[in-house]
């Protein structure tokens, strides 16, 4: 089953730009199109954490907006929940953080949950149970009578997160909940994450940062100067192929140490240990085995599959050449 | 998954994102209804008057106050449903508000607006000045009551406006500039309904600041009364002897005229009793009646000022409703305008018919006239002079329902443009 269905989704903002020419005093109004997102087709199952990847400026925000109803396509139409756009029965069972979330700083922590909580229709026992839940959950509920103006960064992405699951919702869809967090703040957003899923929830995140997405993905979608470039599973997209096998040894004689940077593809030198890096199975072991022999010691061995980093600068430059 | 749900018994709805859309649930008919009922609402009390046939009266009321349309005999009928139909969508707008999310947007707007720093320096000057209206009120040697009256109510009204201004403006745009709007965006709330929950909570801060200011006004107006009549009084009717210097010398302005009158004979005095002093002595009907049209009035203000700050900035829309409102107040200036300019060409060309004038002429009335449908006629709300002069006030059903209409009409087209926005 989809939950999230878009088809040729575009977006083109008209900015109104009012140039000047020097060379021959001309002052010219005129509109500059932004294309924001070009053609966005895909869709996020039932149960899966889908992250949508790309730089700044790629159009995942964009993207969100217009799943939100903050914005409206320009081209394209999609679906939530197999229902269009805008749709207040979907919107009763979705979750929504803003990037850079900031909320009323005249109310208290309970304040403002109570009042999107009656934006739910949730009132009396029901809520008031369900936000002593969420305080605990994310964390805050030492902050709940604090006005929301003392809050740091950190406290205004957890009441972001806890205001978006106070209606229980069946998709949460999370945009960059992870900036601005320290790593600490970044774990625990992981595991949150990861528990909704455990829950049965779909997970819509966009993130620039990959390493956190890699971990907890089932899916994403890359995005790059608005165009989907790609989108699949993990695996999919990256190769299992192990391409890279770093070795660290050290108490190596300097002759042998330079036999052994002449086998290696890559090698660097710190005192008392030499890193080799080899692209070849192979060569690694006898690497290893000559080590040995020569009475030095292997420190780490490591086989590295391509992180989703890698792949994504692979095709970012792919894509500019 | 079963086991899932029931160790958590918080969780009513089923696992399944869409295994609650069975195609037989049809639960949003409701989510059409209210809006397309308030809708119709809305239209409905705008026409409403026109359905009389006359919209130079509705213009301006004021101007015609003396002669009261007959509606044609067999309009009695028409008239009575469509009142009714009025009183049951209006009905239906309150239901709305209970039921609907509305109220609880405008709840957390008056919430905002009272936490607001703003409105206490408001109220602040609102009631000193009224305090001061004791002081003011001595620069002159009569007619007392009418100084403390038309600087209460004008208090009530300048500063009900500035509450509208100063802390109206930022409400809608503070929501859009501190993005806030994306998460109600993101509820089960309409995009109307959030709008109109702006208003009413902008409308109920206002309604509670004019509370305030009103039952101070009463208070300070009835003390006025009864130390002036008192001071009068004991000028009008003591004996010439060292008392009756002292209320002399203590009340100069005041005294010297009752003095004066007291010494031209007692009916002179009688009547001088009546003017200097507060003659209705207490709160009268009428002023509250002023309260109400106030009230109206501010409504109007309030739905204009929603109306600029859903598509601008905080400090252009503060001008923009402030000009309104002095606009409104000149309205019947602009139509008086027009009947001037009417009336000096049909002196000059010797025409007799409008027909016969100039197309420059026409154009210059067209326009006049043009300008005062579209400003609000805030002239004909204004019944202050009336109650400072004790003459009687007639409040013309068609200046109730303009109110009500106007506010409407502004506020459909603040949906009209909020709906299709872009959120930056």
């Amino acid at each position: 089953m989809k939950v999230v269905e878009t088809f040729g989704l575009s977006k083109t903002y008209v900015q109104d730009v009012i140039g000047v020419e020097y060379g021959r005093l001309k002052i010219r109004l005129r509109n500059r199109h932004i294309e924001a997102l070009k053609d966005l087709t895909m869709s996020v199952e039932e149960g899966e954490i889908f992250g949508l990847l790309g730089p700044n400026g790629a159009g995942k925000t964009t993207t969100i907006k217009i799943l939100m109803g903050i914005h409206f396509a320009t081209k394209g139409r999609a679906q939530l929940m197999g229902r269009p756009l805008g749709d207040l029965e979907v919107k009763k069972r979705i979750g929504f953080l803003p990037e850079n979330p900031y909320f009323y700083d005249y109310l208290k922590g309970w304040e403002f949950l109570n009042y999107y909580g009656q934006l739910y229709g949730m009132s009396g026992r029901r809520l008031r149970k369900r936000i002593e839940e969420l305080l605990e959950m994310v964390g805050l509920s030492h902050a709940a009578n604090l006005p929301l103006k003392g809050y740091s960064k950190g406290m205004n992405q957890r009441i972001g997160l806890a205001q978006s699951l106070l209606n229980d919702p069946r998709l949460v869809m999370l945009d960059e909940p992870q900036s601005g967090l320290d790593p600490l703040g970044r774990k625990e957003v992981r595991d949150i994450i990861l528990k909704l899923k455990e829950e049965g929830r779909t997970v819509l995140f966009s993130s620039h940062i990959l390493s956190d997405a890699e971990m907890i993905c089932d899916r994403v979608g890359i995005l790059f100067k608005g165009q989907l470039i790609n989108i699949g599973s993990m695996t999919e997209l990256l190769s299992a192929k192990k391409y890279q096998f770093e070795l660290v040894v050290s108490g190596l004689k300097p002759e042998k140490e330079e036999a052994l940077k002449a086998g290696a593809a890559k090698s660097l030198e710190s005192d008392h240990q030499l890193m080799l890096v080899y692209t070849d199975e192979e060569k690694a072991q006898k690497g290893i085995q000559e080590t040995i022999g020569a009475g030095g010691t292997v420190l780490s061995f490591t086989p590295r599959t391509e992180t989703l980093e890698e792949y994504f600068i692979r095709h970012v430059r792919g894509e500019a050449a | 998954m079963t086991d899932k749900t029931a160790s958590q018994p918080n969780m009513p709805h089923s696992l399944s994102a869409l295994a609650e859309f069975e195609p037989g649930s049809q639960s949003t008919w409701r989510d059409k209804i209210w809006p397309l009922l308030l809708w119709l609402g809305l239209i409905t009390l705008l026409f409403r008057p026109l359905l009389w046939n006359d919209i130079r009266e509705i213009a301006s009321p004021a101007l015609g106050a003396d002669k009261k349309p007959v509606p044609p005999p067999g309009q009695a009928g028409w008239n009575l449903a469509v009142d009714l139909v009025c009183y049951l969508l209006c009905c239906f707008t309150l239901v709305q508000l209970i039921v609907g999310r509305i109220g609880f947007i405008a709840l957390n707007t008056f919430r905002e607006a009272v936490r607001n720093r703003i409105l206490y320096f408001i109220l602040f000057f609102a009631l000193i000045l009224m305090l001061a209206s004791g002081i003011v009120k001595e620069l002159s040697i009569v007619a007392h009551e009418r100084i403390v009256t038309n600087l209460g109510l004008s208090c009530i009204s300048f500063f009900g406006l500035m509450t509208a201004v100063f802390v109206g403006i930022s409400l809608v745009y503070n929501e859009l500039d501190k993005k806030t709007i994306y998460t109600i965006v993101s509820k089960p709330v309409h995009r109307f309904q959030f709008l109109l929950g702006k208003f009413f909570g902008l409308l109920l801060t206002i309604y509670v600041i004019v509370g305030i200011m009103t039952v101070f006004f009463f208070a300070v107006f009835n003390y006025q009364a009864q130390t002036t009549d008192q001071a009068v009084e004991n000028v009008l009717y003591s004996p010439p002897d060292a008392q009756g210097v002292r209320h002399l010398v203590e009340r100069p302005g005041l005294a010297k005229t009752a003095f004066l009158a007291k010494a031209m004979g007692k009916s002179v005095a009688q009547s001088a009793g009546n003017v200097l002093g507060f003659p209705s002595g207490a709160v009268s009907q009428n002023m509250l009646i002023a309260v109400a049209m106030i009230c109206l009035e501010l409504m109007i203000i309030t739905a204009v000022a929603v109306l600029f700050s859903s598509f601008s900035t905080p400090s252009l829309s503060a001008m923009f409703t402030v000009m309104v409102f002095a606009a409104g107040r000149l309205n019947e200036d602009i139509l008086r305008f027009a009947n001037r300019v009417i009336a000096d060409a049909l002196k000059e060309r010797g025409a007799a018919t409008f027909a016969a004038l100039s197309l420059g002429v026409k154009i210059k009335v067209w326009f006049a006239q043009l300008c005062a449908l579209i400003v609000p006629n805030l002239d004909s709300l204004n019944v202050t002079s009336s109650v400072v002069y004790s003459d009687t006030i007639s409040v013309w059903r068609y200046s109730v329902l303009y109110a009500f209409c106007y506010t409407a009409m502004v506020l459909m087209l603040a949906i009209l443009i909020f709906r299709k926005r872009n959120f930056k």
